[in-house]
């Protein structure tokens, strides 16, 4: 699989678990700058092998439910073929999954209504 | 208006940090809004980069610096490699992002905004400060200081990690990347503390202008990775103040600062991450291991289900070393986790043999030559803060007193 394509796979994923947490909203994808060099040996050098992706969606207009939020999403990610694990600290719910590589990280907040779903593909090239 | 700018953007420049930052900040308040705007609209190379003038305006003008940047590149013929790198680029970072906002009818949409940076030289190696979130609203303020090999070029991957932060501190954070010094090119450049020590004063004058723009409770972390956490220590040597100050794989500051509280007054904290089997923290290239320090708290990097080795993994997604470093940022102390590993247990974690203290022993070798080359081919100068600006190290002092031959220590001494 080419660096393109796992990027594809990623931002598809993110954007069905997003959109099964919340049904009635089009997520965003508010960052994809395309391929980076996670630093091979120091900052910044040598091949770009990693693409970062971030989608947000929430309802806006109901009190947030975080702890409802990162349940469907770890539904949706286990639905999906993802290994899941959800926990809460001091009001930050979260939901960690892997799947070949991949990692996505999904934050819910009781003072925000946005949900964010950060994922990383694996390393490629 | 004009003139009066001009000898206001002249005097500040011979002002402590802090007050050329409030008289910028009072001029640009005593102004008509439309005043303050035509200023960026007409004088965005002074109004992009002058610490303490509003944010909004910064942003403004430094989208007009891209602009003619990119203009002029394109318009300048047939380009060498170098700049059709450039150029591609300055046209990434035209390139509007998308937050996601709210509707009249309650729907999430899609809402495009250009970039936000606070200070960009489009020339040469490149510098930028880029600010993701809203800084005059957060209750929490990320500055990222990244480390060696980086340019305009490798912005991407930096901002990459500053989102990855900010989501991790949670609703209410800016992360601001600042990438406002010339970070070295190669292991030579960055043998040298010569651009640290150089940022230093530049680091200072920009949390100066910071300090004008945040919401009086918002708490402020300092984050330094690498290279970038020897520029960290240098501002806080020269003035900076914040709340908390997180360091990942650190070469050292200088070799005369073994605790925290050398370089962090109190009641700011020092929170520290050292990864298993980062070469670069147990070179300690410019000073002790800040893991090492009594006084830090030293975070863990590892859990059971991500691991984080080497030298660069410190952001990687869900990692306990990501999310100690959002606990910091947004203030949920008693969150983070600890560890107390020894850099002879890492390394042997690492690879299944100890070598951290065969390479701490030849980085200390490297280290001295380096210090005889340095001092037969350059002069020796002092800073304020007493460290010497060539990349040369200092006598070692602890707590005010010269100690001879205190400055490279074993890990585990005095803790």
């Amino acid at each position: 699989m080419t660096l393109t394509e796992a990027r594809e796979v990623l931002r598809t994923e993110l954007l069905a678990v997003a959109a099964a947490v919340v049904p009635g909203q089009t997520p965003v994808v508010t960052h994809d700058p395309g391929p980076v060099n996670p630093g091979a040996l120091f900052d910044g050098r040598g091949p770009a092998t990693i693409c970062s992706i971030t989608v947000e969606t929430g309802e806006p207009t109901a009190q947030p439910d975080p702890d409802a939020a990162v349940s469907a999403a770890a539904a949706a990610l286990a639905d999906r073929g993802w290994t899941t694990s959800v926990a809460t600290e001091d009001g930050h719910h979260r939901v960690s999954a892997s799947r070949d590589g991949y990692a996505i990280a999904v934050h819910a907040w009781p003072t925000d209504w946005r949900i964010t779903f950060t994922g990383d593909t694996p390393a490629i090239g | 208006m004009a003139d009066e700018f001009e000898l206001l953007v002249r005097r500040v420049q011979e002002l402590p940090a802090e007050v050329a930052a409030y008289e910028v900040r009072s001029y640009f308040d005593s102004l008509a809004p439309g005043d303050a705007s035509r200023l960026a609209e007409t004088r965005p190379d002074e109004v992009g980069s002058l610490d303490g003038a509003p944010a909004a305006l910064r942003y403004r003008a430094n989208h007009l610096r891209l602009v003619d940047a990119r203009d002029r590149l394109r318009d300048a013929g047939p380009l060498a490699e170098h700049e059709r790198k450039r150029l591609e680029t300055l046209d990434e970072l035209l390139t509007p992002v998308a937050h996601a906002e709210v509707d009249a009818s309650g729907k999430v949409v899609e809402v495009l905004r250009d970039r936000q940076f606070l200070s960009l030289q489009p020339e040469g190696q490149g510098r930028a400060v880029e600010v993701l979130g809203e800084l005059d609203r957060a209750r929490n303020v990320a500055v990222l200081v990244p480390g060696m090999g980086n340019s305009l070029e490798t912005l991407r991957g930096q901002v990459d990690r500053a989102d990855l932060i900010r989501h991790e501190a949670g609703p209410g954070t800016a992360a601001v990347l600042w990438l406002d010094y010339d970070s070295p090119q190669g292991l030579r450049e960055a043998a040298s503390k010569r651009a640290a020590i150089q940022a230093g004063p530049a680091l200072r004058r920009f949390m100066a202008g910071l300090e004008t723009e945040r919401l009086p409770e918002a708490s402020v972390t300092l984050v330094g990775h690498s290279y970038g956490s020897d520029v960290v220590g240098q501002g806080m040597l020269q003035g900076v103040r914040v709340d908390r100050v997180v360091l990942t794989g650190s070469p050292g500051i200088t070799k005369f600062v073994n605790q925290a509280s050398d370089f962090v007054p109190p009641p700011t904290r020092l929170y520290v991450e050292r990864a298993p089997g980062d070469y670069v923290s147990y070179s300690e290239w410019h000073g002790p291991d800040p893991a090492t320090f009594p006084d830090a708290i030293r975070m863990a990097t590892n859990d059971e289900t991500v691991s984080v080795h080497w030298h660069n993994e410190y952001y990687r997604q869900n990692s306990e070393a990501l999310r100690n470093i959002g606990r910091v940022v947004r203030g949920d102390l008693a969150h983070i986790t600890t560890t107390d590993t020894t850099r002879a247990h890492e390394s042997k974690l690492a690879l299944g043999i100890s070598w951290a203290d065969p390479l701490n022993n030849a980085a200390a070798v490297a280290s001295k030559v380096y210090d005889g080359v340095v001092s037969l081919t350059k002069r020796n100068h002092t800073s304020a803060a007493g460290v010497a600006t060539d990349g040369s190290r200092p006598s070692p002092v602890v707590r005010g007193t010269a100690v001879p031959g205190a400055g490279r220590r074993s890990e585990g001494q005095g803790r």
